[in-house]
C-alpha cells in the first residue's frame, strides 16, 4: 500500500474509532477533542514517516508527482477545483445557522475565597474542619448516627436536585443550567476538602467569588435555611453514601 | 540566506500557531469584564443617595441579578416603594414594619417576612425566600447602603425619598473612601 | 593541535571594545540599584504615614473590603502595631511599616502607556535574556570540563563560540534588567517601596554578586586563549567559570526570592510589617522549589538555544566538515537540553505541590477555573516538546550505517507517545456543544473524565519520559555493535525492566489515582517518578556494560541527517522561549488583585486577571521580539568570527 493511501486510511480510521462512542452509545466524544486528538495523531504520523529521506521521499512523491508532471494536468485542474469547493462546504457548515445553543463553559470548582463569614463568625478555609469527622475513629456509633441524620437532611433538602442516588439527577435537575453536581465517582467531592464543600454548601451560587470565574451556579445559598451542624451532617452523609473520603493536604 | 527565512518562517508560524490555538481553542475567559454598572463607585457624598444606591442595587449589592425586569427569578422592583403598604399590611405578613421603608429595609434583611407569590420555595411546612439577607454573608451591604438602596427604590418607584441616610459623619465617609476603590472595570 | 586552542592572537585587537561592554553593565547595574534603592526611600512616603495608614486600615476592616481575618480585632490590632512601629521607630528597631494600602491615585499615570503590559514585558525580555546568560555559562562549563576530560578540541571550540555570544547578550540583559527597575520604580513606586523595606538588603547584596559576575565573566571569556594550557592554567580557568556560574546563580536565588515573596509573603506579619529577619523573607514557602524549577529550566534552554544555533549553521553550511561540527553541536546541545527537560515535570510537580500546601484558593486558581485551561496549552507546548525531541532522535538513527535495524521500532514508540500525548492534554473540564452537553448529562464525559485528572497525567508524562528515553538508547544502540556474548540476555532484562516499570506505574496511578482513599492520589506520583529514575538508572548502567568494548557498527557519520530534522530543534528553542513566557504569566497571575498575596492589595486600574487569549497575544509578541534580539547578537558575533577567521 502507497504510504500516503496509509496516511488517509490511518487518519480515517482513528477518526471513525474516536466517533463510536457516541454512534453507538449515545456517548459523544466531545467535537473539539475529536479535533485536537486527530491533529495530534496526524502530526504523529506524518513525523514517523518522515524519519528517513526514503520514506519521505515515497510520501511526498505523488504530491510532487500531481503538481509537477505535465501529463497529469486534467488531475491536477480538478484538485485545483475540489479542494476550494471543499473549503467552502466545511466554511459553510461552520458558520450556518442552526438550532444549536451557544457554547457553554464553566469551572465547575471555582477556587475559594481564603475566609468566609456565616453564621457569625469567620471561618478560615484553609484550616477549617469538619468538627464532627474525628467521631468517625473515637466514637462510630455516635458518628453513624449523624451519618443518618444527615441523611435525613439530604432528603428534605438536597434531594431534590443531586437526586436520591446522589448522582446529580434530582426531580429538577433537568431544568437547571448548569446540571447539579454528582456526588458519585472519584472525581467529585473525593478532590475537595470538607471546608471547600462546607463553603459551596453555605454560600451556594451567589457567594462565588467573581475571580474564581467562570462560574455559574443554581445552587442556593443554605446558610439561613440549614445550622452549621446541619451542614456537617450533611457533608458526612454525601461522602459517607458515595463512599468518598474527603481530601486532605497533610501527606 | 534563503535558510535563514525559511527558519524565521517556520519559527512565526510555530508562534503564529501557539497563539491561534490559545485565542481559538481555548473558550474565551474573561474574569474581569463583569457588570458594567459595577464600574465606577463614586462616594456618596457626591452623587447622593440615589445614584449611590443604584450603583449598589447594579453592583455590589447584586440585587439587579435576580430582580430584574424579567422578573422570573425575583419580583420586579420598580414600583415596590408605591405597594408595599399592600405587602405589610397583607395577612401572610410576619414582620414588624409600619411604612414603606421599614418594610423595605425588613425585607433586605429578613426576606421571607412577607414572600410574594410565585417566589417562594417550601422549607419544611413555612414557605421563605430564596433571597439571602443582603446585610451578612457575601454581599454584607453596611446600613448607608441599605438606606441608599431604599432612596433609590423609593425613586424608581417616583415617589419622595423619605429614608434617613444614617451616621452622616465621618465614619460614613471613610467607608465610602473605602469602598470608592474596591471595584473598578478595566478593559484591555 | 591537540585539545589545545590558540587563541590569544586576536584577543589583543578586541578588548578594548570589551571593556566598553564590561564597564557597561558592570558598573552602571550596581549603580543604578543604589540610586533606586535611595530614591524609594523617600518617594512613597505618603502611602507609609501611620495616620493614613490607620484611617485605611480601619476603614478597610469596616467594610469588609479586604480580607480581614479577625473583624474588629484586626483595627485594634492594626492601631497596636502602628503604634508599636512609631515605638520601634524611635528605638531604632528594624522592624519595618505595615504594607501601605493604596488607592488608584497611587499609581503613576503616563498617557497611553499600560503600566501592567510595559512591567510584563520588560520583566518577561530580562527573564529570557537572564534565563540565557545564566545558562549558557553552565552549558559552556560543562562543555569545557567534558573537552578537558575526553580531550576532544570540539567541545572546547564549541564552549568558545558560546561564551563569546553570552558576552553581548550580557549586556542587553543589563539593559532590559534596568528597564525592568525603571518601569517599575515609575509605576509601582509604593510596590517597590514595600519591597525594599523588606529587601533593601539584599538589592545591595544583589549588585555586589553582580559585580562579581561581571568580573569573572570578563576573565573567563578574555582568559580563554591565554590560560588554554591543558595544566594548571586551564584548571584556574575552570575554577573561574565555576565562580561565574555560583555568581549568576545566586543572582538567581536572590531575584527568585523577591518574587516568591509577592506569592508566599514570610518574614512580616499580617500587617505586612517586616520582622526584621531578611532570611525569612528571602527563605518563604516557594523560595526552594522555585529554584529548582528556575535552575533546571535554564540549562535546559541554555542547550535548546544552542541547538538552534547549531540547526541554522548547519542548514547553511557549505562545506562537509562544517556540517559535521554543526550536526555534532546540535546533536550535543538537544542532548543537554532535553536531559534537562525530563526532570522538569517533576520540578514543576513540586512547586505546584507547595503553592496547593500554601494556599488553597491559590492552587485552585492555578490549576481549576480560569488557569486550568492555561495548562492544556502547556501540555500541547510540551507534547510538542517531546515529540521534537524523539523526531531528532530518530532521524538522528540515518547517521549510523547500522541505524536500519532500529527503524521499525519507531512506529510503535509513536504509537505510545501519541496515546500518552492524547491523556496528557485531555481537558477535565471539556468544552461541550449545547447537544454534547445533554447527551452526555453534564459537564463530563464518563469516560474521558478519569483522563482529566492529575494521576491519569503523571502516569502519561512518566510513559512519555521512558519511551524518550528508549528513543535515545536505541539511537544509541544504532551506532554500535556490541562484542559481549551476553548482549542479547541483557538486552531482554532491560526489556523485562522497561515492562516491569510500565506496568508499575500503570498500576500505581490506575489503583492508587482512582480505586483508594484520595490522600493517596498525590502521593502515588512519587513511586511512579522513582521507578522512571530507576529504570532509566539501571538500564543506563546495564547499556555501558554491554557496550564498554563496543565496536562500531560504521559508527556515526556527522553530518548525515534530513534537513527536516533541524527544524526540530528549532521547534524546541521556540517552543521553549513561548512556554517559559506562559507559564511566568501564570505564575504571576494567580497572585490575582494581590501585589503580595494576602498583604498588599493591587487597586490599580489593571488589578484584574487578563484572559488566556490576551496573555498569549503578549507573550507571543515578546517571543518574536526576544527571538529578533537574539538573533541579532548572533549576528553581531558572526561579525567578530569572521575577524578571526582572516587573521
Amino acid at each position: 500500500m502507497h504510504k500516503l493511501l496509509k496516511l488517509f486510511l490511518l487518519i480515517l480510521g482513528i477518526y471513525v474509532l474516536l466517533k463510536l462512542p457516541g454512534l453507538l452509545f449515545g456517548l459523544p466524544v466531545p467535537s473539539s477533542l475529536i479535533l485536537l486528538y486527530l491533529f495530534f495523531a496526524a502530526i504523529v504520523t506524518i513525523l514517523v514517516m518522515t524519519t528517513s529521506d526514503a520514506s519521505a521521499n515515497e510520501l511526498f512523491s505523488p504530491i510532487i508527482a500531481l503538481l509537477e508532471e505535465p501529463a497529469r494536468v486534467r488531475q491536477r485542474n480538478t484538485i485545483f477545483v475540489i479542494l476550494p469547493l471543499f473549503a467552502a462546504l466545511i466554511t459553510y457548515l461552520a458558520v450556518r445557522p442552526d438550532s444549536e445553543g451557544v457554547v457553554g463553559f464553566r469551572s465547575v470548582h471555582p477556587a475559594p475565597p481564603a475566609v468566609i463569614e456565616a453564621y457569625g463568625q469567620t471561618y478560615d478555609l484553609g484550616t477549617l474542619e469538619n468538627p464532627l469527622r474525628s467521631l468517625e475513629s473515637s466514637e462510630p456509633e455516635r458518628f453513624r448516627s449523624y451519618v443518618k441524620e444527615g441523611g435525613d437532611i439530604y432528603f428534605q433538602n438536597c434531594f431534590f436536585c443531586h437526586g436520591a442516588k446522589l448522582d446529580g439527577r434530582g426531580h429538577y435537575a433537568h431544568a437547571l443550567t448548569p446540571r447539579p453536581l454528582t456526588f458519585q465517582g472519584s472525581d467529585t467531592i473525593s478532590q475537595l476538602q470538607e471546608s471547600y464543600v462546607f463553603w459551596r454548601v453555605v454560600k451556594g451560587g451567589p457567594g462565588l467569588p467573581k475571580q474564581a470565574g467562570p462560574w455559574a451556579s443554581s445552587m442556593p445559598a443554605w446558610e439561613g435555611i440549614l445550622n452549621e451542624e446541619e451542614v456537617w451532617k450533611v457533608i458526612l452523609f454525601i461522602y459517607d453514601y458515595t463512599g468518598n473520603k474527603p481530601r486532605q493536604w497533610s501527606h | 540566506m534563503n535558510n535563514f527565512i525559511k527558519i524565521i518562517g517556520f519559527g512565526v508560524l510555530l508562534i503564529l500557531s501557539y497563539t491561534l490555538f490559545s485565542v481559538y481553542y481555548v473558550p474565551d475567559i474573561n474574569t474581569h469584564k463583569s457588570s458594567k454598572r459595577q464600574r465606577v463607585v463614586l462616594p456618596i457624598e457626591e452623587v447622593g443617595p440615589v445614584a449611590y444606591g443604584e450603583e449598589v442595587y447594579y453592583g455590589r449589592g447584586g440585587c439587579a441579578q435576580c430582580h430584574d425586569s424579567a422578573g422570573d427569578r425575583a419580583p420586579e422592583l420598580s414600583l415596590i416603594a408605591a405597594i408595599s403598604a399592600s405587602r405589610y399590611g397583607a395577612s401572610q405578613y410576619t414582620g414588624t414594619a409600619t411604612d414603606a421603608v421599614g418594610y423595605l429595609r425588613e425585607s433586605m434583611v429578613e426576606p421571607s417576612v412577607y414572600v410574594v407569590e410565585g417566589y417562594g420555595t417550601l422549607l419544611g411546612k413555612k414557605i421563605v425566600s430564596p433571597m439571602p439577607d443582603v446585610s451578612s454573608g457575601s454581599i454584607s451591604l453596611n446600613e448607608v447602603e441599605l438606606a441608599a438602596v431604599i432612596a433609590y427604590l423609593q425613586a424608581i418607584s417616583g415617589l419622595e425619598v423619605t429614608v434617613k441616610m444614617p451616621g452622616a459623619g465621618p465614619k460614613a465617609e471613610e467607608k465610602n473612601g473605602a469602598r470608592s476603590k474596591v471595584s473598578k472595570e478595566a478593559e484591555e | 593541535m591537540g585539545n589545545r586552542l590558540d587563541l590569544s592572537h586576536h584577543i589583543n585587537s578586541r578588548s578594548r571594545a570589551g571593556l566598553g561592554i564590561f564597564f557597561c553593565p558592570g558598573v552602571a547595574v550596581p549603580l543604578l540599584l543604589l540610586l533606586s534603592i535611595l530614591f524609594l526611600q523617600v518617594i512613597p512616603a505618603h502611602a507609609f504615614s501611620a495616620e493614613t495608614q490607620v484611617a485605611q486600615v480601619s476603614s478597610t476592616v469596616e467594610s469588609g473590603a479586604v480580607k480581614a481575618v479577625e473583624g474588629v480585632e484586626v483595627k485594634d490590632k492594626a492601631s497596636e502595631l502602628i503604634k508599636s512601629y512609631k515605638a520601634g521607630k524611635s528605638k531604632r528597631l528594624k522592624k519595618g511599616p505595615p504594607a501601605p494600602a493604596l488607592e488608584a491615585k497611587d499609581y503613576p499615570v503616563v498617557e497611553g502607556v499600560s503600566p501592567r503590559v510595559t512591567v510584563w514585558l520588560a520583566a518577561q525580555m530580562h527573564l529570557w535574556f537572564a534565563a540565557f546568560v545564566l545558562a549558557v555559562p553552565i552549558f559552556v562549563l560543562i562543555l569545557e570540563v567534558i573537552g578537558m576530560v575526553t580531550g576532544d578540541s570540539r567541545y572546547d571550540r564549541t564552549a568558545y563560540e558560546f561564551i563569546r555570544v553570552s558576552i553581548t547578550a550580557y549586556s542587553i540583559t543589563a539593559i532590559t534588567g534596568g528597564l525592568l527597575l525603571l518601569s517599575l520604580v515609575v509605576f509601582y513606586p509604593a510596590l517597590m517601596g514595600y519591597l525594599s523595606s523588606v529587601f533593601g538588603s539584599t538589592m545591595l547584596g544583589y549588585g555586589l554578586l553582580f559585580f562579581i559576575e561581571s568580573i569573572t565573566l570578563y576573565i573567563y571569556y578574555y582568559g580563554w586563549g591565554i590560560m588554554n594550557d591543558g595544566g594548571g592554567l586551564k584548571r584556574l580557568h575552570l575554577f573561574v567559570g565555576l565562580l561565574l556560574n555560583m555568581s549568576g546563580t545566586a543572582l538567581m536565588f536572590i531575584a527568585n526570592a523577591w518574587v516568591t515573596f509577592m506569592m508566599s509573603p514570610a518574614g512580616v506579619d499580617k500587617m505586612g510589617a517586616f520582622q526584621g529577619g531578611v532570611f525569612a523573607a528571602i527563605n518563604n514557602h516557594l523560595w526552594s522549589p522555585m529554584n529548582l524549577h528556575r535552575f533546571v529550566a535554564n540549562i535546559a534552554y541554555g542547550g535548546s538555544i544552542v541547538g538552534a544555533y547549531a540547526a541554522y549553521q548547519y542548514l547553511s553550511s557549505k562545506s562537509q566538515a562544517s556540517r559535521a561540527h554543526y550536526d555534532w553541536m546540535g546533536y550535543t546541545a538537544s542532548l543537554i537540553a532535553i536531559g534537562a527537560l525530563l526532570p522538569i515535570p517533576f520540578a514543576g510537580y513540586w512547586l505546584t505541590a507547595e503553592i496547593y500546601s500554601y494556599s488553597q484558593q491559590m492552587g485552585i486558581t492555578l490549576m481549576g477555573g480560569v488557569f486550568g485551561w492555561l495548562f492544556i496549552i502547556q501540555a500541547v507546548l510540551i507534547g510538542a516538546l517531546f515529540l521534537a525531541a524523539n523526531y531528532y532522535l530518530w532521524c538522528g538513527m540515518g547517521r549510523a550505517e547500522g541505524g536500519n535495524r532500529y527503524t521499525g521500532y519507531i512506529k510503535y514508540i509513536a504509537i505510545v507517545l501519541v496515546l500518552s500525548f492524547l491523556v496528557w492534554f485531555t481537558p477535565h473540564n471539556i468544552v461541550l456543544t449545547a447537544s454534547e452537553t445533554s447527551a452526555l448529562g453534564g459537564q463530563y464525559h464518563p469516560w474521558l473524565k478519569a483522563l482529566g485528572l492529575m494521576p491519569a497525567k503523571n502516569t502519561a508524562v512518566n510513559i512519555m519520559v521512558i519511551f524518550t528515553y528508549i528513543s535515545f538508547l536505541l539511537y544509541r544502540r544504532s551506532g554500535k555493535a556490541s562484542t559481549v556474548p551476553w548482549a542479547s540476555t541483557a538486552t531482554a532484562v532491560e526489556v523485562g525492566l522497561f515492562g516491569a516499570a510500565i506496568l508499575n506505574i500503570i498500576f500505581l496511578g490506575v489503583y492508587y489515582g482512582y480505586y483508594t482513599d484520595n490522600v493517596y492520589k498525590v502521593v502515588s506520583s512519587i513511586p511512579q517518578v522513582m521507578t522512571t529514575l530507576t529504570v532509566i538508572l539501571l538500564s543506563l548502567c546495564i547499556e555501558w556494560l554491554i557496550f564498554r568494548r563496543a565496536e562500531r557498527a560504521g559508527g556515526f557519520t556527522w553530518g548525515r541527517m534530513p534537513d527536516r530534522s533541524q527544524y526540530a530543534l528549532v521547534l524546541i528553542a521556540v517552543s521553549f522561549t513561548w512556554l517559559m513566557g506562559l507559564m511566568g504569566f501564570v505564575r504571576s497571575a494567580i497572585r490575582q488583585n494581590w501585589h503580595v498575596y494576602s498583604i498588599m492589595k493591587d487597586n490599580s486600574p489593571e488589578a484584574y486577571t487578563p484572559s488566556i487569549a490576551y496573555a498569549a497575544r503578549v507573550v507571543s509578541f515578546g517571543t518574536i521580539v526576544f527571538m529578533a534580539l537574539i538573533i541579532f547578537i548572533f549576528w553581531l558575533s558572526s561579525l567578530g568570527k569572521g575577524e578571526e577567521n582572516k587573521v
